[in-house]
């Protein structure tokens, strides 16, 4: 019999996401009980999370973080829209290479990026701080949203602009009344996952930040370095669920924009 | 009746690429007139009506509406409206503001109780009170289509443009919406221009045809004029008149002496069949010539049946094609000539005729149709 029986795709898909999840599991467990060092389940306790709340570096470096992530966001979907836009619609010399150096980028290794950056930045004498930080992170992110923002644009019938065009629409009108409508799925899809995409980064950011302009990845990782506390535990429990949120809302917007 | 011209098409050509698209096209469409573009796909047909509408723009020549060169003008200024194919409804918006969507926008200023009214109007006119609230993807395919259909007419354009709207209906659906088609078209009295490749629905609806071949006119005139009166082969073979024999004349009356016209001519064919047939002048003796016959004018009897015809001959059936109210009969005269015949399904069965059987088959002069190109 050559069938292969479900129990057993079962187990194997259950052993697979065991793999993947169980030391994120680990992690969140250690963050809810007490003991200080050592892997011993010690009773419940929420001390750890009163702490990374009433930590006022970790506080800052939040703050530094979405001073970032949040520019970064609106600016980079606000860029990949345009870039999304003319590589898609307009015919000229080079759209190939264009639209292929996109993917460079998001293959390059951050070690890369960052080492460029720092050099890039340290060439034109740009002090390293917040604003290297988010120029940074805007430039890693737009080939993310310029390719979501592509994806759901070759899904928008071409003919409903010419609908639009034929009713007494001029192009501005018709881009503000159907274009821009129907590539707002993708649009919202793009700045959903671009979010977490800046918060997390961390190699990139390591190497353009300057002094007391640490992210939270940093700030977690000098902590690390001084030992490992079980508030960091915590507050790596909360890095990983809050946009794990986010991105969760991105993939229900795409999808809804498939229907 | 001397009616203006709606749209008038002067020598114009579009190429896309190599392609030659619509190749030196001349045409007046009148006003109110119902005419058809009809043609296999990739005849130029639907170029020529995205021409019209602006969404596509001429290499050479020049387009009218209502007496004005539009040639530079942009889809949004022309006085015309497209039904699309695949309708083009948006999605993102109720039928309701599909329809309104041109009424609404700032260029025309339309008061917005102005606008509820006349979406009521249109909603009435196709028939689909009640659903103005539904989304597009909510409605059926025929819905759809009428909604596409209310939200053109709502600006009265001068020429409505309407490219295929019956192709993804199904065959009773679409004939109910021709007969709804006409019905709008004599009340809101505008220009409709139609493109098909189904010769029934240009047929059926119809003041005049366009037949279309590789971005040329093949042939234009009544339904009547196209269907009975074909003047090339590929028109007739359009229009289902399959059977075609071309030969040269051996006599014709009045040969070398005054002509009558149409003129009666003897003619023998490439495979030696020897016709009579009647249509056309000024033909003598040695010229080239090539008729269709339709055929539903084809009659086929028993070999022992007692009728006469201007053309009888003996055959032998070949193939048998039952399609309902008529039955199609291939008759082979000899090794290298079939005549396709259509007759009705009644008499088949009173004769029983079967694949086989021996026959006599045969048409009058008068239902030959001289091709002249």
């Amino acid at each position: 019999m050559s069938r292969i029986s479900p129990r057993l795709l079962t187990i194997g898909c259950g052993a697979v996401y065991l793999f993947m999840y169980a030391p994120l599991l680990v992690l969140m467990v250690f963050s809810l009980t007490p003991t200080e060092y050592g892997v011993a389940w010690e009773g419940f306790t929420l001390k750890w999370y009163r702490a990374v709340f009433a930590n006022k570096n970790i506080q800052d470096a939040l703050k530094v973080s979405l001073i970032v992530a949040i520019p970064t966001v609106l600016i980079s979907t606000a860029i990949g829209t345009i870039t999304a836009f003319t590589l898609y619609r307009y015919k000229f010399l080079g759209r190939a290479l264009y639209q292929g150096a996109l993917y460079i980028p998001l293959v390059m290794p951050d070690l890369v990026i960052g080492i460029s950056l720092l050099l890039f930045y340290s060439s034109i004498k740009l002090d390293l701080g917040i604003l290297t930080i988010l120029l940074a992170h805007i430039s890693f992110s737009i080939p993310l949203t310029t390719l979501v923002i592509i994806a759901r644009m070759q899904r928008i019938d071409r003919t409903l602009e010419d609908a639009a065009m034929d009713l007494g629409a001029d192009e501005w009108t018709t881009m503000w009344k159907v274009t821009l409508p129907l590539l707002m799925p993708g649009i919202v899809a793009a700045a959903l996952l671009t979010f977490p995409w800046s918060f997390n980064d961390f190699v990139i950011t390591f190497f353009v930040s300057g002094v007391g302009s640490s992210t939270l990845p940093l700030r977690v990782y000098s902590m690390i370095r001084l030992g490992v506390s079980p508030m960091v535990n915590a507050l790596g429990t909360l890095i990983v669920v809050v946009p794990l949120i986010i991105v969760i809302i991105g993939a229900y917007f795409d999808r809804r924009s498939v229907s | 009746m001397n009616r203006k011209s709606s749209v008038e098409l002067r020598r114009v050509t579009k190429r896309f690429g190599d392609v030659l698209a619509v190749d030196d096209l001349s045409l007046t469409i009148l006003e109110g007139e119902f005419f058809s573009l009809l043609g296999p796909s990739g005849c130029g047909k639907t170029t020529t009506l995205r021409l019209i509408g602006g969404l596509e723009h001429p290499d050479d020549g020049d387009i009218l509406i209502n007496g004005e060169v539009v040639n530079d003008q942009p889809p949004y200024e022309r006085n015309s409206n497209i039904v699309f194919q695949n309708y083009a409804l948006f999605p993102h918006l109720t039928v309701e503001d599909n329809i309104a969507f041109g009424l609404r926008l700032k260029s025309r200023r339309v008061p917005e109780p102005e606008v509820k009214k006349l979406v009521e109007e249109a909603l009435q006119l196709v028939h689909l009170e009640g659903l103005g609230a539904r989304r597009p993807n909510q409605l059926s395919g025929g819905q759809q289509q009428r909604v596409a259909l209310a939200r053109a007419l709502i600006l009265r354009p001068k020429v409505l443009l309407l490219d295929e709207p019956l192709g993804a209906l199904d065959r009773k659906l679409r004939k109910a919406m021709q007969i709804e088609l006409r019905r709008i078209q004599h009340e809101v009295n505008i220009t409709f221009i139609y493109v098909t490749h189904d010769q029934d629905e240009a047929m059926s609806m119809s003041d005049r045809v366009a037949v279309m071949r590789n971005g040329n006119f093949e042939q234009i005139g009544t339904p009547q004029e196209i269907f009975q009166t074909p003047r090339t082969r590929f028109v007739a073979d359009f229009m289902g008149a399959s059977n075609i024999l071309s030969g040269r004349v051996i006599a014709a009356s009045g040969d070398g002496a005054q002509r009558a016209s149409p003129q009666t001519v003897q003619i023998e064919t490439e495979s030696g069949l020897e016709i009579v047939g009647r249509g056309g002048q000024d033909m003598s003796s040695g010229a080239a010539v090539e008729f269709s016959v339709r055929p539903e004018s084809i009659q086929v009897y028993s070999r022992d049946w007692d009728w006469t015809a201007d053309n009888k001959f003996d055959g032998r059936i070949v193939g048998k094609l039952y399609l309902g109210d008529v039955t199609e009969l291939e008759v082979a005269l000899s090794e290298n000539i079939a005549i396709t015949s259509r007759i009705q399904s009644r008499i088949d069965q009173e004769f029983g005729f079967k694949e086989g059987d021996r026959v006599s088959i045969g048409w009058n002069a008068d239902d030959c149709n001289l091709l002249s190109d």
